[in-house]
């Protein structure tokens, strides 16, 4: 028992070789932590082009089942108001938007 | 700045604080990767793999363990996968890597012969046990923390290391090399 405890650790000494390294792997975590950010940008991207195209199908369907209840009267008043109210919805919530981009980048 | 400070700060978004924490923990997880896949060039694909995963990953880390010790289960779950994918392929080590030069080149040679030969003992052992091996004598891994990293129970560490020691004890004297 006792030779082979021996035995044992001579041959745990044996395998401290490998505690220095003979090869130099050189890595640039610049180039990684960008890969990354470009991967993130993408999914991000396609998460938003899929919320896009999910809502633009909803909102057209609505329409049409609207009018399809209410008549193509209904289609017409709806526009008449968004042509009307966009410009005092759109604008403001888009100057609240430029100003917090702003603030966030500052 | 201690490592849950730089994690928090690399969560918010702080790319410096990130490339500290992948610096720091660059030689450790080197090390683990070298010796499990006893080939430099793999090594190197999953020293990067275990870098990208980690940064995309990061918001899950949950500090309970060193940050260093993640990284080493990424790798580990890295290595799996790329086994099971390439189950038929083997790379031999390969000759021509850059190598460390430091001492007088006779020297060097020599400790280079016994290295290579040593890794190939080490790479002789199932990945499983030699993982349990790497981490338990070159990283002082208690049985409780390997068993977490491998996602086995603690019993099957033990034996998984028992069986590497016996295992290794056993190629050296073959080898001559004890």
């Amino acid at each position: 028992m006792n030779e082979h405890d021996d035995k044992s650790k001579e041959a745990l000494k044996k395998m401290d070789i490998l505690n220095n390294d003979i090869y130099d792997i050189k890595i640039n975590t610049w180039d990684i932590i960008s890969k990354a950010e470009t991967i993130k940008n993408k999914k991000h991207e396609r998460k938003e082009f899929t919320l896009f195209i999910t809502v633009c199908i909803f909102l057209m369907s609505l329409m049409a089942f609207m009018t399809d209840i209410f008549g193509i009267h209904f289609l017409l008043y709806f526009e008449t108001i968004v042509y009307i109210l966009s410009p005092f919805s759109i604008l403001p919530l888009s100057i609240i938007a430029v100003k917090k981009g702003g603030t966030k980048n500052e | 700045m201690d490592e849950a400070a730089l994690i928090e700060k690399a969560k918010s978004g702080d790319k410096f604080a990130l490339n500290t924490l992948l610096t720091e923990n660059y030689e450790i997880l080197k090390g683990y990767s070298i010796k499990m896949t006893g080939n430099p060039y793999k090594a190197q694909d999953i020293i990067q793999e275990t870098m990208l995963k980690a940064i995309l990953k990061l918001d899950k880390f949950v500090p309970k363990a060193k940050f260093s010790t993640w990284l080493i289960k990424i790798a580990t779950n890295i290595y799996r996968d790329d086994l099971r994918k390439n189950k038929f392929l083997s790379l031999d080590p390969p000759d021509t890597y850059d190598e460390k030069s430091t001492e007088n080149p006779e020297d060097e040679s020599i400790r280079n012969l016994e290295y290579k030969e040593v890794m190939e003992v080490l790479q002789t052992l199932p990945y499983q046990k030699r993982a349990c091996f790497i981490l338990k004598h070159y990283y002082g891994y208690e049985y409780e923390e390997i068993a977490k990293i491998l996602s086995c129970p603690v019993g099957t560490v033990r034996s998984r290391l028992h069986y590497a020691i016996r295992h290794i004890t056993s190629e050296l004297e073959k080898r001559r090399m004890i």
